[in-house]
């Protein structure tokens, strides 16, 4: 029963939700867009590459990979991986399949990762982000028209092997030399970038860098202990993370409008660290630890024939899986916070908001810095810390 | 699986006391349910915790009871059995089986056989025998309606509050269909579904008697393809090819227990249950042997003929079982079992569904209450059972009933204009 002087407000009410619910892009998500989901980067979003790419057999294809779901298939978890269940939530009704592997379906979307993958160097038995590109152009033609390629989702984690690899070939290097390398990676990042917005991507997912001297592997291999990380390691994970927003703000910016960059961050550095702060708020028993391997935390060999490793019997209460690689619970909460977390941890947009953004619109919001009241994790890395402030 | 929580005046319960075991390695295994249940006590009426573990089956279950029925030795008593450990107690196997790594896992030692008296039972039995059957009355061993007649014979063991929270496993039925298919080389389909509803009405039956004793958890391990079992394929001359009718008839099984247990479900208050699919681990192993990090998935280790599927003895044993996935011909090794036991205790509901043993260990025993009212739904929008034929069909049914519901909020909101 509605007064006389409430008609306009009606009227304009019943237009406003007619048009919400008849535009295409809905809220309901059954008419989620048609569009492809392709990854790029190391072995994180590697789905299988890198079997193909090689001729040893590799530990990832083995028991006790795959264990959650009975099926070791060459992805680095007990099951899925972030980017399958990204898929999901994008109504994507197939698997994000390894591009390198024969026979496989594409129509929406493949994965171009290959463990090992850095951005500089040659790295053996393994693919540059540049050289994933340049795979990812000899494909296009035969398989996405460039309609569909602007309206799909990239998304890309790379830069973890560069820095791990740096670490352990130059121990003593210092702040300059450090600042020196982060640079040329980060550049050679936004060159890569280029090339894929220039084959005609719009829309760009950059996963940060994980909080990389926190790793069990990185932990056990320079004998941190179990309470600290490696912060050599988190302090060039966060130099290379500032610069991500910045880069990727100049590139929308200095995008022509009839081609508009699209991007978003997810802070994934702040993800793994404050799991493994306030691990019980996530449910995880165990985030200093692997659930598969050996040694101080049980991070080493996973899967090798010739190691007897231990494994969990529940590798849900896990964070990472093996020495690097986080649980498929884990990778499910990464891929709940990619599509639809707040801007504190994925910014300017989530993945959701990134798919439906239309095309043809230039970007009308930018990454901006963390300032003190966003930030949500200290930057001790001690499991121990409790009591900070959110707000 | 969603869990409402329930405040009532209960809910400041203390815990069982069970919890107060003072044992130092109990403790540790257990440390970090310390720190799961006291989330548990702030929202869940009825805590629940297993302890107990009562195991009901065939050879693949028994942890040494045949031994005490059987007149000629013929039970795996003696090496090789037992070789990897170093002791033969009775397991059909090199070593440990499933419901071993399963005590273990929940923080219990090994289920003893229930015809060893002078065990300790505290927590739980053993009354699997090999042999064992559903149908019919087979000599030296006890069919499942005897088992259960054992269980009820000797409940008073253990106390209602225990009896209620232990899990139940059952693997039962690999004999039935061995027979069956040996004494029927081609049945039609009919005969062949009326074999199974024997089967299944007698394991239906039996579920009912142990729910009257109290017991509501049920962990069912469905049934191998029994056509890759190597005694079976050597039997049949051709050892390259699981052999078609036990496997067809075993998931023809299978299916039918699925509908059972659903059924149960909701007919039954508060029956909770795991449906672990055995079938599909066995296949991925045989057909995939070495991504299972197995060297082979056709021949045992033990035994004697082409691949080794029969006879097997302590002079025929290979020197690594943890390369093969049977250790006898019908019986898995120690290595098969450990994986069977990873995945029944934490895979996800696409392996066993729709909870795994440490989800259906610590299910609140009123909380079916509020899932019989989810399956209802269920059921109400699909009406012929037959539907579910897996593990992927509930998974199925459950997303079609998330579908619907955004169906609904979509005309509901429509009517808000």
């Amino acid at each position: 029963m509605m007064a006389n002087n409430c008609n306009l407000v009606s009227v304009l009410c019943v237009i406003l939700v007619l048009t919400l619910f008849h535009n295409p892009i809905t809220v309901a998500g059954q008419n989620s867009p048609v569009v492809a989901l392709f990854t790029f980067g190391d072995s994180n979003f590697d789905a299988g590459n890198k079997q193909t790419l090689t001729k040893t057999l590799v530990a990832q294809g083995f028991w006790p990979y795959g264990k959650s779901r009975d099926d070791p298939n060459g992805k680095f978890s007990d099951g899925l991986i972030t980017p399958d269940f990204l898929a999901k939530f994008m109504k994507i009704p197939l698997a994000i399949a390894p591009a390198l592997q024969p026979n496989v379906n594409v129509s929406r979307g493949a994965s171009f990762a290959v463990e090992g993958a850095t951005l500089l160097g040659a790295p053996v038995e393994s693919m540059t982000l540049n050289q994933q590109v340049k795979k990812f152009n000899q494909m296009k033609a035969a398989n996405w028209n460039d309609d569909f390629v602007a309206k799909s989702v990239f998304m890309i984690y790379i830069g973890a092997n560069d820095y791990l690899n740096f670490t352990k070939n130059n121990p003593t290097a210092d702040a300059s030399a450090q600042q020196a390398f982060v640079t040329s990676v980060t550049n050679k990042l936004k060159n890569d970038i280029s090339a894929l917005y220039s084959s005609g991507a719009s829309k760009f997912v950059i996963q940060t860098l994980a909080p990389l001297g926190c790793l069990p592997i990185v932990r056990q291999e320079y004998n941190t202990g179990m309470d600290q990380c490696y912060e050599k390691l988190n302090d060039l994970a966060k130099q290379h993370n500032e610069k991500i927003g910045p880069m990727l703000n100049e590139m929308a910016r200095n995008s022509p409008a009839s081609a508009p960059f699209q991007f978003t961050v997810f802070d994934f550095y702040n993800a793994v660290l404050t799991r493994t702060q306030r691990n019980q708020n996530f449910r995880f028993f165990v985030t200093n630890a692997s659930c598969c391997g050996v040694g101080s935390h049980d991070a080493y060999g996973c899967g090798l024939p010739n190691v007897h490793s231990k494994l969990c019997e529940y590798q849900r209460s896990f964070l990472f899986f093996d020495g690097r690689h986080n649980s498929e619970k884990a990778q499910e909460m990464f891929a709940h916070l990619l599509f639809g977390a707040d801007t504190n941890v994925v910014q300017p947009m989530n993945v959701r908001e990134l798919t439906v953004y239309p095309v043809d619109e230039p970007m009308r919001e930018f990454w901006v810095p963390p300032t003190p009241a966003t930030v949500h994790a200290s930057d001790s890395s001690s499991s121990t810390s409790r009591g900070y402030e959110y707000y | 699986m969603l869990l409402i929580p329930s405040f009532t005046a209960n809910s400041n319960e203390p815990p069982p006391s069970k919890l107060s075991l003072s044992d130092l390695s109990m403790a540790i295994l257990k440390s970090h349910f310390f720190l799961l249940f006291p989330l548990l006590l702030l929202h869940f009426h009825t805590v629940s915790f297993a302890q107990t573990l009562f195991v009901f089956g065939d050879g693949l279950y028994d942890a040494g009871n045949k031994q005490f029925l059987s007149q000629n030795r013929v039970d795996a008593s003696f090496p090789p059995y037992g070789v990897t450990v170093g002791q033969a107690t009775g397991r059909w196997s090199d070593g440990s089986i499933v419901p071993d790594y399963l005590a273990k896992f929940m923080g219990i030692p090994k289920i003893s056989p229930i015809l060893l008296t002078t065990a300790d039972f505290s927590h739980g039995a053993n009354f699997a025998i090999a042999d064992a059957t559903v149908l019919g009355s087979p000599p030296e061993t006890m069919t499942l309606s005897q088992q259960v007649k054992k269980f009820s014979e000797n409940k008073n063991k253990w106390t209602n509050q225990t009896r209620s929270e232990a899990i139940y496993l059952i693997y039962i039925g690999s004999d039935d269909y061995l027979s069956y298919a040996k004494s029927n080389p081609s049945p039609s389909d009919t005969q062949k579904q009326a074999f199974v509803d024997q089967v299944i009405t007698t394991i239906k039956a039996e579920i009912k008697v142990v729910y009257g004793s109290g017991g509501r958890k049920f962990a069912f391990q469905n049934l191998a393809p029994l056509g890759c079992l190597p005694a079976v394929k050597q039997a049949s001359g051709n050892v390259q090819e699981c052999v078609k009718l036990p496997s067809e008839m075993a998931a023809l099984h299978n299916k039918k227990l699925l509908q059972l247990l659903v059924e149960l479900s909701r007919e039954l208050n508060g029956f909770q249950y795991s449906f672990y699919d055995f079938f599909s681990s066995i296949q991925n192993r045989v057909i995939k042997s070495k991504t299972y990090t197995f060297e082979t998935g056709n021949a045992a280790c033990c035994g004697t003929g082409s691949i080794n599927g029969s006879n097997c003895s302590a002079k025929n044993v290979c020197a690594k079982p943890e390369e093969y996935i049977f250790f006898d011909g019908k019986h898995l090794t120690q290595e098969a079992n450990l994986q069977v036991g990873h995945l029944m205790w934490g895979a996800d509901p696409e392996v066993i569904g729709p909870n795994n043993i440490r989800e259906l260990m610590v299910l609140p025993l009123d909380i079916t209450v509020i899932l019989a009212g989810i399956q209802e739904a269920m059921a109400a929008m699909r009406p012929r059972q037959s539907n579910i034929e897996s593990l992927y069909d509930i998974k199925k049914m459950e997303s079609e009933m998330d579908n619907h519901w955004l169906y609904q909020v979509d005309k509901a909101i429509s009517f808000m204009i």
